[in-house]
């Protein structure tokens, strides 16, 4: 099995942020953003544009809007778009509406500089960078205060979400937030899995956070992932019938067994050439499902 | 001998078992005949008919929720009280060593069905209780060193039953500091009226109780009962808890466990934990681990440190998990094992 993958890891530390427990209260949670809505639309409150950002939130004194990225580009320009977004249509989330521009901020695993924005690393120890762009004192305390702490990010429990919005697209990640789920198929009294039962497995905790749309999109790609397990790796296991997943007769649950499944899923879901060739695939399977 | 309608049938059936085994102790200073042993099960969601019975098949008596098998080689030797719905009581006067394997074989056919695991302060309860007079009798210590490899595996069993309450000179100290260390097995405790014996009792950290000794069953009923409360009130606090927060369960370990041994005990669901886990991510003191625990298949993420563990159950998985895992853990490798949410002790 690969390591979580990295998006996944910059999506629980940055969510951790809102959250609290006994021990530990995220800095954002501190500051009073305590709901928030993840890949929902909205408008710009000029010319009405869509606009969708990774998270948004809103707290008594104002609105946060948080761009997660894993590339090296520089986002300054999707930053500064968010500036614009319709704050007072908030209430359509459930989330408190405003009248002010909304504070942006950019969470990375690792700093590049996006010009005259807030942003957070959530890799390692917390780090805030540039926190004079904030206009919500509170947050600007928040933020300083858990960096000063030196918030350590690395041996947090594990969020239970292995899915998040913008995984649709990155088939590996995909393959590596189902395991678990493909997993339950083969419990003696699991009568199979649909796909909408994985996705909102994986999606866990924050699956009422999400648009519909952006879990159908998810569901789309897990299909296809889900194919190509059965298909090319645990045919002699996995079965499909009307839109469910199911274990065969051929499964028992032997540690043998087990452990061969094991291996199996460990290779579907590190697939790479070297893997398609040891199961004989080759030229056989389409590049885009790698 | 009269065949089983009502619970007042089983309980003159259970009275009878007493009163005989009372003679004997008068006449014989004997403990003749089977003990009467109850176990507290974990009932996610099933219906009795719908699992069957440890031998044979269930019939439900006049009195609701309660059912008593029949079955050609053992009828009527298991009652089965449903009337919480969590957690279920099963009696059994078979032999031990019969009842033991028929309860173990019942609960492992997969049918959403896991024992009740008392945590050290469940089974130190009695002793919490200020209006009975119950009194400790012994204590089970147990750590098999389940990670290491059987030719180097420091296994280690000690029970104390000192049977006096005052325990011999030095006996004390060599318990506190074994039971800083190691896993409690199980405990005998003692019920007492002035000077005479109401009820002696073993209760183990699976759930199981074996009543040594007693003069009257409701008195039984009742105590047993007690615990089963004291047990459906943990885990639905428990499972406030993992349904309102996004705080893990925290488990520590007295024993350093080899993360190495650990990750190849899992991968393949083999050994006494029933973990099916996959490794995703490895530091030198610390890795995660996601997949299914094998007794309920429910998905689990487990994050372990050498001497802690976080166990994260998803919403609709069973926090029965963090008992079992800890109490299993415990005797396996871990030593004595304490749950935690939110620093708060739970299951205790």
């Amino acid at each position: 099995m690969p390591n979580v993958p990295p998006r996944l890891t910059l999506w629980r530390n940055t969510i951790y942020l809102f959250h609290k427990t006994t021990q530990f209260t995220g800095p954002f949670r501190q500051a009073g953003f305590e709901k928030y809505r993840i890949d929902s639309k909205f408008l710009t409150w000029q010319d009405s544009q869509e606009r969708k950002p990774d998270i948004v939130s809103s707290s008594e004194k104002g609105t946060l809007v948080v761009e997660l990225t894993l590339n090296s580009d520089l986002k300054t320009d999707q930053l500064t778009s968010y500036k614009d977004i319709d704050t007072e249509s908030l209430g359509s989330y459930g989330l408190q509406s405003h009248k002010t521009d909304p504070d942006v901020i950019c969470s990375r695993l690792e700093y590049v500089d996006d010009g005259c924005f807030c942003e957070i690393v959530v890799k390692d120890r917390f780090k805030v960078f540039k926190p004079e762009y904030l206009q919500n004192g509170d947050l600007k305390r928040n933020l300083l205060a858990a960096q000063k702490a030196r918030l350590n990010l690395t041996k947090f429990p594990t969020l239970p979400f292995t899915l998040v919005p913008e995984m649709a697209q990155k088939r590996k990640e995909i393959r590596y937030g189902i395991v678990d789920g493909v997993m339950q198929i083969f419990s003696p009294s699991c009568p199979g899995k649909t796909i909408e039962q994985l996705v909102n497995d994986g999606l866990e905790r924050i699956e009422d956070k999400i648009s519909e749309h952006a879990k159908k999109e998810l569901q789309k790609t897990v299909k296809e992932q889900m194919e190509f397990l059965r298909t090319k790796f645990l045919s002699e296991y996995l079965t499909e019938k009307d839109g469910v997943y199911q274990k065969t007769q051929k499964f028992s649950d032997q540690p043998s067994t087990l452990g061969a499944i094991n291996r199996k899923l460990h290779d579907w879901a590190t697939v790479d050439q070297a893997t398609l060739a040891k199961y004989g695939l080759g030229q056989s399977v389409s590049e885009e499902l790698l | 001998m009269k065949s089983i309608h009502s619970l007042k049938d089983v309980k003159e059936r259970l009275q009878a078992g007493f009163d005989n085994k009372e003679d004997s102790i008068q006449d014989s200073g004997e403990r003749n005949g089977t003990q009467l042993k109850a176990y507290l099960i974990e009932n996610n969601n099933v219906a009795p008919l719908d699992v069957g019975s440890p031998k044979g098949e269930w019939r439900e008596l006049e009195d609701k929720k309660w059912f008593v098998n029949i079955d050609k080689d053992y009828p009527e030797t298991f009652y089965l009280d449903t009337t919480r719905s969590r957690v279920w009581i099963l009696y059994s006067i078979i032999d031990t060593n019969h009842s033991d394997i028929f309860v173990k074989d019942w609960i492992g056919r997969g049918k959403k069905l896991d024992r009740c695991w008392l945590s050290r302060k469940q089974l130190l309860h009695w002793g919490d209780l200020t209006n009975a007079s119950w009194v400790k009798r012994g204590v089970g210590l147990a750590f098999s060193d389940g990670l290491s490899p059987e030719e180097d595996a420091a296994n280690f069993s000690l029970k104390a039953w000192h049977g006096k309450k005052r325990l011999p000179a030095g006996l004390e100290k060599v318990l506190t500091t074994a039971q800083k260390e190691f896993a409690i097995h199980s405990i005998r405790w003692q019920k007492r009226t002035n000077s005479s014996v109401d009820m002696s009792t073993e209760w183990y950290s699976n759930g199981k109780v074996t009543i040594n000794r007693a003069t009257d069953v409701d008195d039984v009923f009742i105590w047993v009962a007690e615990m089963a409360n004291y047990y459906s009130n943990a885990l639905k606090n428990a499972t406030n808890l993992r349904d309102t927060t996004f705080a893990a369960f925290e488990l520590d370990f007295s024993q350093e466990i080899n993360l190495n041994a650990f990750t190849g005990k899992v991968l393949n669901g083999a050994g006494d934990m029933k973990l099916w886990l996959t490794e995703t991510e490895r530091q030198k003191d610390f890795a995660r681990y996601k997949g299914v625990d094998l007794h309920t298949w429910d998905r689990i993420f487990i994050d372990i440190g050498t001497n802690y563990a976080y166990l994260t159950i998803p919403k609709g998985g069973c926090v029965n998990a963090a008992p079992r895992i800890a109490t299993i853990q415990g005797e396996d490798n871990a030593g004595y094992t304490k749950i935690f949410h939110e620093g708060v002790e739970v299951f205790a």
